[in-house]
């Protein structure tokens, strides 16, 4: 009987062909310093799998219009079953995802993975970045709050400052004048429809190259070594079981966040009434603060010159080295993005923000500088500010 | 281009001509045989708006004389009856000739008692007395646009009604020489009453007329003032009833409500009031101002812990608890709260404590009930322990998976 | 090196030893791998099956959104099988009463111009609190409880208060 299925699935799929093909690039060699930061990439996949599993099973249940968007969101959170888990794998999962594709980049960037002949799968990588980014901006929107409302109208009220295209691509964007409910439709739409297929067209590209040119060594460019049994690594099993060490911890710090820090619901968007202290996610905080300091199509231009020096920097940086400990330039001004990409981040995150530091309350104004709170309640709340002053204390105790 | 179709043309665009001929020569023409708009035609515009050319009163009806004839001479002969521009101290009259009518007034549903309203009011006692600078009819409802009440343009609608009698109650010469305060319009503006009609535009809210009359219209007398404010405030008014304060009131001792409330600027009630006006009357330190201070402490406790539960309830509905159940026990609570102001007329601690306690009831089986949810969403942070162990094992096993196949891959070199 | 210079019989014991343990590691993380994907499996299938159950939100019946319910305007809404009557009288002041008439039961309708609950059948008239003004009801309507709840309107029907 097994036979007789056997032969019958052989006649009519190559069954062989298959077979020696997955055989052949499980065992693919690796290079001797394939590491545990070679795991990421992998990673990423599984992240990528998770969001696209959940996304869908959320969209079982979402609705994008104004009137059902928030009240959809909310009956997923508090009457589905799971639902709150499902969402939180889906929203946490997409925080970790940009975790870990940051990893990732660095350590190409380190190891200098992007050098001749593999320029153009750092290109399809950084695409594949800005394809995420692209992903976490339409989602926030979704589920309708007001964070998610007002963080979209900042958003896209940026891109007006363009020059010649920027009003045009502005009402593009929204769908009209104002971020309603046309917005959110299509945003949806480019976030369900849209960006899944590009991300995974990008990603089959991505590992094609890599698959076909391998993964890269440490030796400067023309003087790689040739792989063979003795000085390499195999990708089955060695690899393999190295991923299956790092998937499960990744999944338990996901499941832990989602567990612990449950997504809030937060409050209805309201047309009328702008939150204080609107923040873009984490993501876009660096570039969010750095457009404060200049004006508004000088920022555009400064916030753009980081993308494009990401995109060509292969091309710029020839050297053939590869080792970190022979780049000390290149590292050098890796440090220095990274330490200001932070930097930035940081000083968005405290921005229009009041902290207690060793007892002191400070106030951090606009552009990220700290005054003191105290005086400032002082001379400029007086009398009538006094409940506002309250509240304020309030969520301080809390 | 053929005969028959200049044809077609011609027709329809005749048509429309005529039409709007006809339409032009009858637009504003409400008493088209009357002869008396041949000279009076800024009257007759006026009057086209007037609600009584809608119902056919004609200007003969008013003015006497005789439409039809179209000599000016004839037409105001006295024969006719011609009466002309009528004197101010004869418009109520005139006016009560059909107004006062039972068998006229009741096809609209109008009331007829107006004009014996007017004789008992200030405005018609002066006028019968010979004072001419008193309101008439016309001064509040207008001569020949006359309008209905419920047409918001209408002098008489009531948002207009504080601007209407201010014309003449703000005028501080005016008021000067009767004595009255020129002031009523003005305080009212900044009164609670005032917010609601005006800003809010709730018609239910009180205008000048709702407490004073319109027709009948004088200030409301003390013993009165408490069936005025009741006609609204039920509830105040029967619980101000078994008050300690009822008995002076109805002995005419005490104002009543204005007492606390004041009349004209009344502000939005709340308990400053306890603290600005109980000490008008009662010393502090006694049997009054204790129970001031208790019903100062129950009311803001009672606010207080509705606000935290609130905010309690409002973080819960943020982070996703299915609270739906809990907002409407919310809103209960809120009901018992409000009906606190209207009871605390009672001046009775004891009643003003049981109601605070069902509140609070309310309150409490909220705030147990959102706590329940927190805890067993802690409780179901637990389950991390099992899953996150399991994922470690098999973490390591992996990890020692992954040493096997290298030790082996080494010792098979 | 070592393991050559022991006798057989031990090698022997240290390889099937060695052979056993990794049939274990294999087994548990091949059952490990299976829970997992079970583990995720279950959840998915529970979140896709219909939450029927009726929460304890039913003893209330959502009437419309508050900026659909004009002043001054009435709606009708049915609780088990019952007619309810909704009344906005004004900006936030509601009333519900049972539309069944307490004269010969039937079905109450507002009038807005004379502000008032009136029934067709043999002309009985109730004011806005339910009493009757006129006509042969014998009894005022039963009230209800309506609370504004995120916007929405909605009568309490059931339980106690």
């Amino acid at each position: 009987m097994k036979q007789k299925i056997s032969t019958w699935l052989s006649e009519r799929y190559p069954m062989d062909q298959v077979k020696s093909f997955a055989k052949k690039q499980a065992g693919k060699l690796l290079p001797p310093h394939t590491s545990w930061w070679h795991t990421f990439g992998s990673l990423l996949i599984f992240l990528t799998l998770n969001q696209i599993i959940t996304g869908i099973l959320l969209m079982v249940y979402y609705r994008p219009t104004p009137e059902t968007a928030f009240e959809s969101v909310k009956y997923i959170t508090t009457k589905a079953n799971f639902g709150w888990f499902i969402r939180g794998l889906h929203a946490w999962g997409a925080n970790i995802m940009i975790v870990a594709l940051i990893v990732h980049m660095l350590r190409t960037y380190v190891m200098g993975a992007y050098k001749k002949p593999r320029e153009l799968t750092w290109v399809l990588g950084v695409l594949l970045f800005g394809t995420v980014l692209t992903f976490g901006f339409t989602g926030y929107l979704l589920p309708w709050n007001q964070l998610s409302y007002w963080a979209t109208v900042v958003g896209t009220e940026i891109t007006g400052a363009i020059p010649f295209l920027g009003e045009g691509l502005k009402i593009l964007l929204r769908g009209g004048e104002a971020v309603s409910g046309e917005t959110l439709s299509r945003f949806y739409v480019v976030h369900v429809v849209v960006l899944p297929w590009v991300l995974v067209g990008l990603v089959v590209m991505h590992i094609i190259l890599l698959r076909t040119q391998g993964l890269s060594p440490l030796e400067p460019v023309g003087s790689e070594p040739k792989l063979d049994d003795n000085n390499a690594i195999r990708f089955y099993p060695e690899h393999l079981a190295k991923e299956s060490v790092i998937f499960p911890i990744f999944f338990a710090i996901m499941v832990a966040i989602v567990l612990m820090l449950p997504v809030e619901l937060g409050e209805k968007a309201d047309y009328f009434s702008t939150p204080e202290g609107i923040k873009p996610e984490w993501y876009f905080l660096p570039t969010y603060q750095l457009l404060k300091y200049f004006p508004k199509l000088l920022g555009i231009f400064v916030s753009f010159i980081p993308m494009i020096l990401l995109f060509i920097w292969p091309f710029i940086d020839r050297s053939p080295f590869r080792h970190p400990k022979q780049r000390p330039v290149s590292i050098t001004l890796g440090i220095i993005a990274l330490v200001i990409a932070l930097f930035f981040g940081m000083v968005g995150y405290l921005s229009e923000n009041t902290f207690t530091f060793f007892g002191k309350k400070v106030h951090f104004d606009i552009y990220g500088v700290p005054r003191n709170a105290i005086i400032q309640s002082d001379s400029e709340k007086h009398g009538i500010h006094d409940s506002e002053k309250t509240k304020e204390e309030n969520t301080e105790k809390k | 281009m053929t005969m028959q179709k200049v044809i077609y043309l011609i027709i329809p665009t005749a048509v429309l001509f005529f039409n709007g001929l006809v339409i032009y020569g009858t637009a504003g023409h409400t008493d088209e045989k009357s002869s008396c708009i041949q000279c009076h035609s800024q009257q007759n515009k006026t009057l086209s708006e007037s609600i009584h050319i809608k119902s056919q009163i004609k200007c003969v009806d008013c003015h006497g004389g005789d439409s039809t004839k179209s000599d000016k001479v004839q037409a105001k002969s006295p024969q006719t009856g011609y009466r002309g521009k009528i004197k101010r101290t004869e418009i109520p009259k005139m006016c009560s000739s059909c107004h006062s009518d039972v068998e006229k007034m009741n096809p609209y549903g109008f009331p007829t008692d107006q004009y014996t309203q007017y004789l008992t009011s200030r405005h018609g006692k002066a006028l019968v007395s010979g004072k001419e600078d008193v309101a008439v009819c016309t001064d509040c409802h207008k001569h020949h646009d006359v309008k209905s009440v419920k047409d918001p343009g209408s002098p008489v609608f009531p948002a207009n009604v504080p601007s209407l009698c201010g014309s003449c109650h703000s005028d501080f010469q005016k008021m000067n020489k009767h004595d009255l305060s020129s002031e009523a319009e003005s305080k009212y503006r900044q009164s609670i009453h005032a917010d609601l009609l005006l800003k809010k535009g709730d018609l239910s809210a009180p205008t000048c007329s709702t407490c004073h009359g319109n027709h009948g219209a004088k200030p409301p007398g003390f013993k009165q003032i408490e069936e005025v404010c009741g006609k609204c405030h039920t509830k105040q008014k029967e619980f101000f009833e078994i008050s300690p304060h009822f008995k002076p009131t109805s002995q005419g001792e005490f104002k009543g409500c204005v007492t606390c409330h004041g009349n004209h600027r009344i502000p939005q009630a709340n308990l400053q009031i306890f603290e600005n006006t109980c000490n008008r009357c009662h010393e502090e330190d006694d049997k009054a101002s204790k129970t001031r201070n208790s019903i100062i402490n129950l009311a803001m406790n009672n606010n207080n812990y509705f606000n935290v539960i609130s905010e309690q309830l409002e973080n819960a509905k943020r982070k996703g608890f299915p609270v739906d159940e809990e907002q409407v026990l919310l809103e209960e609570a809120k009901t018992y709260l409000m009906q606190f102001a209207p009871l605390q007329h009672t001046l009775d601690i004891l009643r003003l404590y049981e109601l605070s306690e069902q509140a609070k009831s309310t309150l409490n089986k909220i705030s147990k009930s959102v706590r329940e949810k927190e805890e067993s969403d802690n409780a179901r942070k637990i389950i991390i322990i099992p899953i996150a162990a399991f994922l470690v094992v098999m973490s390591l096993g992996s990890f020692i998976k992954y040493k096997q196949i290298s030790r082996n891959r080494i010792m098979h070199k | 090196m070592e393991v050559q210079k022991n006798d057989p019989a031990h090698q022997e014991k240290a390889k099937s030893n060695e052979i056993s343990r990794r049939h274990f590691l294999d087994t548990m993380l091949k059952t490990g791998m299976f829970a997992w994907v079970a583990g995720m499996v279950a959840p998915a299938i529970s979140y896709l099956w219909p939450v029927r159950k009726q929460g304890p939100g039913s003893d209330y019946v959502t009437v419309s959104k508050v900026d659909e319910f004009q002043v001054g305007t009435h709606k009708m809404v049915q609780s088990g099988g019952k007619p309810i009557i909704v009344i906005r009288l004004a900006e936030d002041k509601y009333r519900s009463f049972t539309a069944i008439c307490t004269h010969l039961g039937c079905i109450v309708n507002w009038d807005r111009e004379k502000n008032r609950i009136f029934c067709p059948c043999h002309a009985g008239f109730f004011d806005t609190e339910g009493k009757v003004i006129s006509g042969p009801p014998p009894q005022p309507l039963h009230e209800y409880k309506v609370f504004v709840i995120d916007g929405e309107v909605r009568v309490k029907t059931g339980g106690g208060v």
